[in-house]
C-alpha cells in the first residue's frame, strides 16, 4: 500500500517537474497577487481591525493559502487528462486499493502546495512581512497550508471522478475562489459589509485563515483561534474528502 | 463444465440508458486457449472486456475471472489479470521504464523482480533502445508493445488484449501476434483478445466468438465454423448495373452472399464442380465477367452467414 | 483592393455570432467582473470613510469604470483568439483565397469587437445602477463611457488579433492574459492611488488605464467635464489606432507569408 501510493505520487512529482510551466504558473500567480494586494490596498490597513498594523502581514496567509488551494485542483486537471487518455483505468485495474490512488493521487499536489506557499512566504518576508509567533504559528500556518490543498484537490476529484470529462475543469477553479474570497480574505470581519459579512461570517474558510494567520497577527497564536480553526479545517477536508471518495466509488458505474 | 475456466460469463448484460451494448452474453474461455472475441466497432467488445476487468460493474449477470467474481472479488480477478486496452492508455510525459516500473509496483511485484523482468519485457518486445525516451515519442507499435509489457510485469495468468492491432501497420501487426503465440505457448497464458480484422482471428485463436449489436451470434473452433457454412464462395465481377440479372441468373446455383459493389458472391453448392455452370448461367443471361474468384469458407462468410453483413476492415475483397 | 461594407459586415456578423455561439468564452468575461465588483463593493464599503478617497455614494459607484474596464480587457481577446484558431484549422486560408479584401478580414472581426465591448458597458452600467451606481455625467456621459469601452474593446482585439496573425496560435494569444490583469490591477481601477501610496501610486500614475478610469469615473461619480472625457476618449482611441496599425503590419506579413 505504501509503495503504490509512493509510486502514484512519485508519477505526480515526474510530471510536475517535466512540466514546469505548470508549477511557474501555480507559483506566480500568488506572489503576483500578493505583490499587487499589498501595493493596492495598503491603505486599507489604517481602517483598524485587521489584527495588524501590517498589510504584507494580513495578506500573506491568505496568498500562501490560495497558492495552496490552486496547487491542490492541479490533482484534478492532471487526473482529468489520466482519465481522457485512458492511464486512470491502469489504476483502477490494478489491485492497488482505492484509498491508495486518492491518497497517492493528491500527495504531488500536496508537494506543490507546500512549495508555492512557501515561495509565497518568501516574498512576503522580502516585501516586510513579519512573522509574530514563532514556531507554533508557522506550524498551524502549514497545518492550514496542507488542509487546505487536501480541501481542494478532493474538491477537483470529487468532480472529475462523477463527471469524467474535461469540460467540468472550469469548475474547479470558480468552487476554490468562490470558497476564498467570500471569507475574511481581503478584510476582517468587522470591516466587510452586507451579504459578505453574512456570509463569511458563516464560511468554515474564515476560521481556516484565524488559524493561519496567527503566525502573523499582533496578538499571536491563541488555543481559542487554533481550536475553532482545526474544527472547521477538520470540518472542511472531511466533508470533501467524502465528496471525492463517494466520487471514486461511483466511478466504475 | 466446471467454474474454473478462467473465464467464464454468464447472462452477461451492460445497459447505458436504453442502449444494451452487452445483450445477455454467455462465454467460457479454458485455460491456455487465444479466444478470439471478433465483431465489428460499437459491437460491444471493449464493453465486454471492461466488465471481466472490473473497470465497468455489469447491469446483469455474472462474470468470473481467474475463478473470481468480478463484482465481488474484483481485487482477486485484477491480481490475475492484464490487459491491454483499446487506445494504448499510456501517459505520454513518463519513459517506457518509468511506467513499467510504476507497472510493477502498482501489483505489488517486489524491486528485484521488477528491475529482472522489465529488462526481459523490453528486450522481448523490442523496446530495449528506447526505454529511457519518453512515450510521447513512441509510434503507435511501440506504445502498443509497451502496452503489452506492462500488461505482463506481473506475469498474469490471463491477459485480455482490447483490439491489440487496430491501426498499426502490417508488419507491427505481425510481430504482435508472434508474441502473443509466443507468450502462450512458453506461460500457458490464457489470452482473450478483440479484434475487428478476421484474419487475427483466424490466425491467432483457438476458439472465436462473433459478437455483434452486443450479442454472441456464432461460436466455436475457427474451422467448426467454416466448415459448417460448407460451400465455397464464388465471387464474380460483372459491374454495378449488371447485379440484380447476375443475381437472377445465378439463383439455382446457391444462395446469395454479402459482396462488394459491382460483384455478386453465392455459396456455390456443389463447389468447384459448378463453377462451370455458372459460368454458363452468365453467359447465357448475356452478362459479361470480368473478375470470377471461387474461395473456401472463411470467417467472413461466417459472419456473413450469422448477421446477414460484411465485417468492415475485413481482408477478404477489403481492398478496392 | 476595394473594402466594401457588406463584406465588412459578413465578417463582423460572423465574429459576433462566433462569440454569442460560444457562452464559456463570453459568460466569464460577464460574470467574473461582476462577481468581483460585488465581492469588493461589500469587503471595501468602509474605506469610503478613509481620508483621501473621492466624494462617491457607494463603493459601487466607485467601481463602475473598474469593472467595465475589466470586462472589456478580457472579453475582447476573443477576437485575437478567434483570428488564431481560424489559421489554425486552415480556416483563414480560406478567407484569403476568396475575393474578400483583407483589410475586410481585419475591420470586419474589429468592428464585431467594438460593438460587442460597447454592448458589454452598456450591459454593466445598467445592472450596477440598479446597485448604486450613479451616471452624473447623464446622456453624454454615457456616451462616452461607451465610446471609452468601444475603443479600449477595439484596441485589446486588435492586440490579439496582432499576436494571432503573428503566432497563430490560440496559447500564445491566452498567454497575454495575465499581462492584461496586471495592467489593469496595476492601475487606479479598483482603488485610490493616492489612499495607497507608495510604488503603487507611482505605477498607477503613468498606465495609460488609469487615465481611462479616471475619465470616466469623474463623468459617473461626479458629473461633466469636458477635459476629463476628452483625456479618456484620447487615450483609447490613440491605443486603438496604435494597435490597429500593428494589426494591418500583421496582416501583410502573414499574406506575404
Ligand atoms: N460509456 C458509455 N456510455 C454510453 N454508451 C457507450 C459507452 N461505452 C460504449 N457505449 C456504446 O456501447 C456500444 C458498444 O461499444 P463498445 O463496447 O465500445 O464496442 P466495440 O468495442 O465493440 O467497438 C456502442 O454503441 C457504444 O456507443
Ligand atoms: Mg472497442
Amino acid at each position: 500500500m505504501m509503495l503504490s501510493i509512493v509510486g502514484i505520487a512519485g508519477r505526480g512529482v515526474i510530471r510536475t517537474i517535466r512540466m514546469p510551466s505548470v508549477l511557474i504558473q501555480s507559483v506566480f500567480f500568488p506572489t503576483f497577487f500578493f505583490v499587487i494586494y499589498i501595493g493596492l490596498y495598503a491603505g486599507v490597513i489604517t481602517l483598524g481591525g485587521f489584527g495588524t498594523s501590517s498589510i504584507e502581514n494580513w495578506y500573506v496567509p491568505f496568498m500562501m493559502l490560495q497558492g495552496a488551494s490552486f496547487a491542490g485542483i492541479g490533482v484534478g486537471f492532471s487526473t482529468s487528462l489520466d482519465i481522457s487518455n485512458g492511464f486512470f483505468d491502469r489504476l483502477m485495474m490494478s489491485p492497488v486499493s482505492r484509498i491508495a490512488i486518492l491518497v497517492g493521487s493528491i500527495f504531488g499536489g500536496l508537494l506543490r502546495a507546500l512549495f508555492v506557499s512557501t515561495v509565497v512566504l518568501a516574498v512576503g518576508l522580502i516585501f516586510g512581512a513579519r512573522p509574530t509567533s514563532g514556531i507554533m504559528g508557522f506550524f498551524w500556518l502549514y497545518t492550514a497550508v496542507v488542509g487546505m490543498c487536501l480541501a481542494s484537490s478532493c474538491w477537483a476529484l470529487g468532480l472529475v471522478y462523477r463527471f469524467k470529462d474535461q469540460r467540468i475543469a472550469p469548475l474547479f477553479p470558480i468552487g476554490v475562489f468562490m470558497a476564498l474570497f467570500t471569507s475574511t480574505a481581503q478584510v476582517p470581519l468587522n470591516v466587510s459589509t452586507g451579504w459578505l459579512q453574512t456570509i463569511a461570517q458563516r464560511n468554515p474558510v474564515t476560521e481556516v485563515l484565524g488559524l493561519a494567520r496567527q503566525s502573523f497577527m499582533d496578538v499571536g497564536v491563541t488555543s481559542a483561534e487554533t481550536i475553532d480553526g482545526l474544527i472547521a479545517l477538520l470540518l472542511i477536508v472531511l466533508s470533501l474528502g467524502a465528496f471525492a471518495w463517494s466520487g471514486l466509488r461511483r466511478y466504475l458505474g | 463444465m466446471s467454474k474454473e475456466s478462467p473465464i467464464f460469463v454468464e447472462n452477461l448484460c451492460r445497459k447505458f440508458g436504453s442502449l444494451s451494448a452487452v445483450d445477455n452474453i454467455n462465454l467460457e474461455v479454458a485455460a491456455g486457449q487465444i479466444f478470439g472475441f471478433l465483431g465489428p466497432n460499437g459491437a460491444g467488445k471493449s464493453t465486454t472486456v471492461r466488465m471481466l476487468t472490473t473497470l465497468m460493474t455489469p447491469t446483469s449477470g455474472r462474470a468470473r475471472v481467474a475463478g473470481y467474481d468480478v463484482v465481488s472479488e474484483a481485487d482477486m480477478v485484477r491480481r490475475s489479470i492484464g490487459v491491454a486496452l483499446q487506445d494504448a492508455a499510456i501517459d505520454p510525459i513518463m519513459t517506457g521504464r518509468e511506467l513499467l516500473k510504476l507497472q510493477a509496483v502498482l501489483h505489488g511485484v517486489s524491486r528485484k523482480r521488477s528491475k529482472v523482468k522489465s529488462e526481459e519485457l523490453l528486450e522481448r518486445v523490442g523496446l530495449k533502445g528506447a526505454s529511457d525516451k519518453r512515450v510521447a515519442q513512441y509510434s503507435g507499435g511501440m506504445r502498443r508493445r509497451l502496452d503489452l509489457a506492462m500488461s505482463l510485469i506481473h506475469e498474469p495468468t490471463v491477459l485480455f488484449l482490447d483490439e491489440p492491432t487496430t491501426g498499426l501497420d502490417p508488419t507491427s501487426r505481425s510481430a504482435l501476434w508472434d508474441e502473443v503465440r509466443r507468450l502462450n505457448k512458453e506461460f500457458g497464458t490464457t489470452v482473450l483478445l478483440t479484434t475487428q480484422y478476421l484474419e487475427e482471428a483466424d490466425q491467432l485463436a483457438d476458439r472465436i466468438a462473433i459478437i455483434d449489436g452486443g450479442s454472441i451470434v456464432r461460436e466455436g473452433r475457427p474451422a467448426t465454423l467454416k466448415e459448417a457454412i460448407g460451400d465455397p464462395t464464388i465471387r464474380i465481377e460483372v459491374g454495378e448495373k449488371n447485379v440484380e440479372a447476375a443475381a437472377l441468373a445465378l439463383t439455382a446455383l446457391g444462395p446469395r452472399r454479402p459482396s462488394l459493389q459491382g460483384r455478386i458472391a453465392l455459396g456455390l453448392r456443389g463447389g468447384g464442380e459448378n463453377m462451370a455452370a455458372a459460368v454458363r448461367a452468365l453467359d447465357d443471361a448475356g452478362i459479361q465477367i470480368f473478375h470470377i474468384e471461387l474461395d473456401p469458407p472463411s470467417l467472413e462468410d461466417v459472419f456473413a452467414e450469422a448477421t446477414g453483413r460484411r465485417l468492415e476492415g475485413s481482408e477478404k475483397d477489403g481492398h478496392e | 483592393m476595394v473594402m466594401s461594407s457588406a463584406q465588412i459586415k459578413a465578417v463582423a456578423a460572423r465574429s459576433v455570432r462566433g462569440v454569442i455561439r460560444q457562452p464559456q468564452a463570453w459568460v466569464p468575461s460577464l460574470a467574473f467582473p461582476l462577481f468581483f465588483t460585488a465581492l469588493s463593493s461589500a469587503a471595501f464599503e468602509k474605506t469610503r470613510a478613509i481620508p483621501g478617497f473621492p466624494e462617491v455614494s457607494s463603493f459601487v459607484a466607485f467601481l463602475l469604470a473598474a469593472t467595465i474596464l475589466q470586462g472589456v480587457m478580457f472579453g475582447s481577446t476573443s477576437a485575437g483568439t478567434d483570428v488564431a484558431i481560424d489559421i489554425e484549422s486552415g480556416f483563414f486560408d480560406r478567407f484569403l483565397a476568396s475575393p474578400i479584401s483583407r483589410l475586410s478580414l481585419v475591420f470586419g472581426r474589429l468592428a464585431g469587437t467594438v460593438l460587442l465591448a460597447a454592448m458589454q458597458a452598456l450591459l454593466f452600467t445598467v445592472i450596477l445602477m440598479c446597485f448604486g451606481a450613479t451616471m452624473r455625467g447623464g446622456i453624454s456621459g454615457l456616451a462616452v463611457t461607451l465610446l471609452v469601452a468601444g475603443f479600449l474593446g477595439g484596441a485589446v482585439g486588435a492586440f490579439a488579433v496582432t499576436v494571432g496573425l503573428h503566432t497563430g496560435s490560440v496559447e500564445a494569444v491566452n498567454g497575454f492574459f495575465p499581462i492584461f490583469f496586471a495592467l489593469v490591477f496595476l492601475s487606479s481601477a479598483f482603488f485610490p492611488p493616492q489612499i495607497s501610496g507608495g510604488w503603487f501610486e507611482v505605477v498607477a500614475s503613468i498606465n495609460p488605464l488609469s487615465t481611462m478610469v479616471d475619465g470616466m469615473r469623474h463623468l459617473h461619480i461626479v458629473g461633466w467635464d469636458f477635459a476629463k472625457a476628452a483625456s479618456a476618449v484620447v487615450v483609447s482611441a490613440v491605443l486603438f489606432f496604435v494597435f490597429v496599425g500593428t494589426s494591418l503590419v500583421a496582416l501583410s506579413a502573414r499574406i506575404k507569408k
